[in-house]
């Protein structure tokens, strides 16, 4: 959607059509989902059993434990065929370069870091696919399910694009989620709603970057 | 206050108005307004009586509420009161308005007996540089307040939040106001005793202001505790947050767990409520009393 | 309230009163400069210094990730702004809430008062029950609305269903947000202009409405004639109270609805906290709060030059 780090749109109209007159038609057309739900009404409704499927994040996974619910997870499905790709962002540590740090500060923040990874299985645990090799590719992690159902999603992930906007809970995300959440309540038309993208995401290309 | 002869016949020939009718017209009036104003008062509280209901149910219970508890329990209470949190934003809270409170007190009732009580050449020029304060709304100066505060590396402090805090132009006012009321002679009393004019403003003047000073107290008290959006961008430290902020910034992750949310609610709302309690009748006479003087 | 002055007591002077006065005359300039220096230091530290900061700030681009005021703009922040449909969308919700809140906020608490003025004893229960939601803190008041407006579980949504409607989406409708929100809002702030009438009432001497009736009037001639004219001092206050108030709106929207959905509810004041600490424009964003403080001391100026001329009329 975004090229050159975030200064051009190249937004595909064709393909965003597709994809939006598919979701219009899970929730307006076919009424197989809600097209009137908060986030948290979504949760209610799976967590009581009322609907069969629910579209998330691996972050709730505790929340439907503690539910005591039976219930299972998967990787969304590959629904245009071809070759297979889901969104995704990870936690990433930016260690900020330092002149004048000492040895021993760097220590400290290389074993925060370590800290971090060695809790890898912890943070499966909590449903993140672990970056950390070791822990990926061991026995204990194989045999979690379901968080291990999914972990061929890191093979697939792909990131927001790069700029100075994007990123996870950006201004990039709530300008494409209001879009996209609009088309699913049907207030607005997949026609309507790429206009107003490509409109806001202009806007957006079209500001200097204040980092 | 003087009481009009009720020159009405009390009792007469049917067809014509009398006294009596008249009082039963009243009466019958009176009542229902009463009745009409006890409605709306009834559904005014219906919000937070389903509140305090939820907030005594098991969570799994909160999915498909009634106004019935099937099972009454303290265990959202339970839940929240041993997170932690909620007791250093308590602290916090508290720490904040009362520095808050006693702050503006304490600089707007000297600053206003100085206006009020002194004369001095600037006299008027400093009372117009405040006033044009009362029509700034503090909400516009966010940004470069938050530069400002941040450049004395005081982000995530109490003082980030107090200091910008205190200097409230319309309590200089209040204060004025009264203090223009307060009978001079008390004053040149003191003065010809020897008093200087800060033994004055501490010892004569402020004993005898009891109620503006309460008033502007508690209602800075209540505005500081109850401040959102200031306290939102300085203090991202969880341990420094005030109620409203942690309320603000927690409340996405309780998810379904809606008897934890209203309990949450109760607990963050029962400071002020308390204090409402037991000022009541101190904060209305407030509110009455500085809003008609305009 | 009358205001004595030194000159009115000094009918009969004295000489020592006379020599306490003057020297008291010379000497005032220092000791009043020290009790008045802690309020004009924060005042002009907090109040004053970031006024003129933020105008300063207006004409460049700042970043908030960065220090320094940063490259020079001149009035292309401004002319964003003004041209940029996100800025008016956002001034506009501000206008509409206050649009929404302001009549039911004045025109019911004032009839709540004149019933609760015919009403003798139990007063302590409705000023209980309508002041107790204005002490709430916004976000408490969020949560509770949040969860009454709850899709599917909420208790407004059952209410309704029971009527038999279908349940509204009270906050994922963009149409239908701001009503949402407005509602929630009459709820929590009535108490206060509740209140204030129901203490201006009381101030009226009851005399006069005992006059009226015994000349004939009845009680909707009495309010008309004689509450609706004594309370213009009042109502005037607690309208212009209530507009300022509704401009400076923020903290329902943002913990209720983030400004959505799709931006329906985002008044002015989230609009500059987006900009500038979500986008890091802080050059951008004091140019809008800029343009919003020029929105607010106009509507002030405007009610005092209204109330100048009310108070001269009475």
């Amino acid at each position: 959607m975004l090229a050159d780090r975030g200064t051009k749109v190249v937004l595909d109209d064709a393909k965003a059509k597709q994809v939006l007159e598919f979701m219009r038609s899970l929730t307006v057309e076919k009424k197989l989902m809600p097209a009137n739900i908060d986030y948290q009404g979504a949760i209610a409704l799976f967590a009581s059993g009322a609907s069969g499927f629910h579209l998330n994040g691996e972050w709730e996974i505790s929340t439907f434990q503690t539910a005591k619910m039976p219930f299972s997870m998967t990787l969304v499905p590959n629904v245009f065929g071809g070759q297979y790709a889901v969104q995704a962002d990870s936690h990433t540590l930016v260690l900020p370069r330092r002149d004048g740090q000492t040895r021993q500060q760097l220590d400290q923040s290389l074993g925060f870091v370590k800290s971090l990874l060695d809790q890898s299985m912890t943070w499966a645990e909590g449903g993140h696919v672990p970056a950390w090799q070791p822990v990926a590719q061991s026995d204990a992690y194989k045999k979690l399910t379901p968080q291990s159902n999914y972990a061929a999603a890191a093979d697939a992930a792909v990131y927001d694009p790069p700029g100075w906007f994007s990123g996870s809970g950006s201004n990039f995300e709530i300008v494409m989620g209001s879009a996209i959440g609009g088309v699913e309540t049907g207030q607005l038309t997949p026609d309507a709603a790429i206009a107003q993208m490509r409109a806001r995401l202009t806007a957006l290309t079209n500001t200097p970057s204040p980092v | 206050m003087t009481t009009v002869a009720d020159t009405r016949p009390q009792h007469s020939a049917p067809g014509t108005v009398t006294r009596d009718s008249i009082d039963r017209r009243i009466k019958l009036f009176n009542a229902t307004c009463a009745g009409v104003l006890i409605a709306f008062a009834l559904l005014w509280l219906v919000p937070i009586a389903w509140t305090i209901d939820t907030a005594f149910k098991p969570n799994a219970e909160t999915t498909n509420p009634t106004w019935a508890i099937h099972d009454p329990t303290l265990a959202s209470f339970r839940t929240l009161l041993a997170q932690g949190d909620i007791w250093n934003w308590y602290a916090s809270s508290f720490i904040i308005s009362t520095a808050s409170a006693a702050g503006t007190v304490l600089t707007a009732s000297m600053a206003a007996f100085a206006l009020s009580r002194m004369r001095f050449r600037f006299r008027w020029v400093v009372f117009w540089f405040i006033l044009i304060g009362i029509m700034i709304p503090h909400q516009a100066l966010i940004v470069p307040q938050f530069r400002e505060v941040s450049a004395m590396h005081l982000l995530n402090t109490y003082l980030a939040v107090i200091l910008p805090q205190i200097p409230l132009a319309i309590a200089v006012f209040i204060f004025k106001q009264f203090f223009d009321g307060v009978p001079r002679d008390l004053d040149e009393a003191a003065r010809v005793d020897g008093a200087g004019f800060f033994r004055t403003y501490w010892r004569v003047v402020m004993p005898l202001s009891r109620p503006v000073v309460s008033a502007v107290a508690i209602f800075t008290f209540v505005w500081s505790w109850n401040n959102l959006l200031w306290p939102l961008l300085v203090l991202s430290n969880p341990k420094l947050m005030t109620i409203p902020v942690g309320i603000a910034t927690v409340q996405g992750s309780y998810g379904i767990r809606y008897a934890d949310t209203m309990a949450f609610a109760i607990l963050g709302a029962l400071p002020l409520v308390l204090l409402f309690i037991f000022f009541q009748r101190r904060i209305v006479e407030g509110i009455a009393g500085t809003g008609l003087k305009g | 309230m009358t205001t004595t002055t030194a000159e009115d007591l000094a009918t009969t002077r004295t000489p020592t009163q006379d020599a306490v006065r003057g020297e008291h005359q010379a000497g005032h300039a220092r000791p009043a400069l020290l009790l008045m220096a802690p309020f004009l230091i924060l005042y002009v530290l907090f109040i004053i210094g970031p006024s003129i900061y933020m105008i300063v700030m207006s004409f460049f681009n700042g970043s908030l990730v960065q220090s320094g005021l940063g490259p020079f703009a001149g009035f292309r922040n401004y002319a964003e702004a003004l041209g940029n449909p996100a800025f008016w969308a956002s001034m506009w919700h501000t206008l509409w809430f206050t649009i929404l809140t302001t009549p039911p906020l004045v025109v019911l608490a004032f009839v709540f008062a004149l019933l609760g003025d015919r009403v003798r004893r139990g007063r302590w229960f409705f000023r209980l029950a309508f002041f107790l939601p204005y002490i709430l803190p916004s976000a408490v008041m969020a949560l509770i609305w949040m969860w009454l407006y709850t899709p599917e579980i909420g208790l407004l949504g059952r209410v309704v269903a029971a009527f038999g409607f279908p349940e509204p989406s009270w906050l994922g409708n963009p149409n239908l947000a701001m009503w949402s929100l407005a509602f929630a809002t009459v709820w929590w702030t009535l108490g206060f202009n509740f209140v204030l009438y129901l203490a201006g009432l009381q101030d009226i001497p009851r005399e006069l409405y005992e006059a009226a009736s015994i000349d004939g009037a009845g009680p909707w001639q009495q309010i008309r004639k004689i509450t609706i004219p004594m309370l213009a001092r009042t109502t005037s206050l607690v309208v212009v109270l209530q507009i300022i108030a509704s401009l400076k709106v923020f903290d329902q929207m943002y913990i209720m609805t983030s400004g959505g959905p799709n931006f329906s509810t985002r008044p002015v004041l989230e609009y500059v906290y987006d900009v500038g600490f979500t986008d890091f424009r802080v050059g951008y964003a004091a140019a809008v709060s800029t343009l919003f403080f020029i929105l607010v001391l106009a509507v002030s100026g405007v009610w005092v030059f209204l109330t100048r001329h009310q108070e001269q009329g009475l």
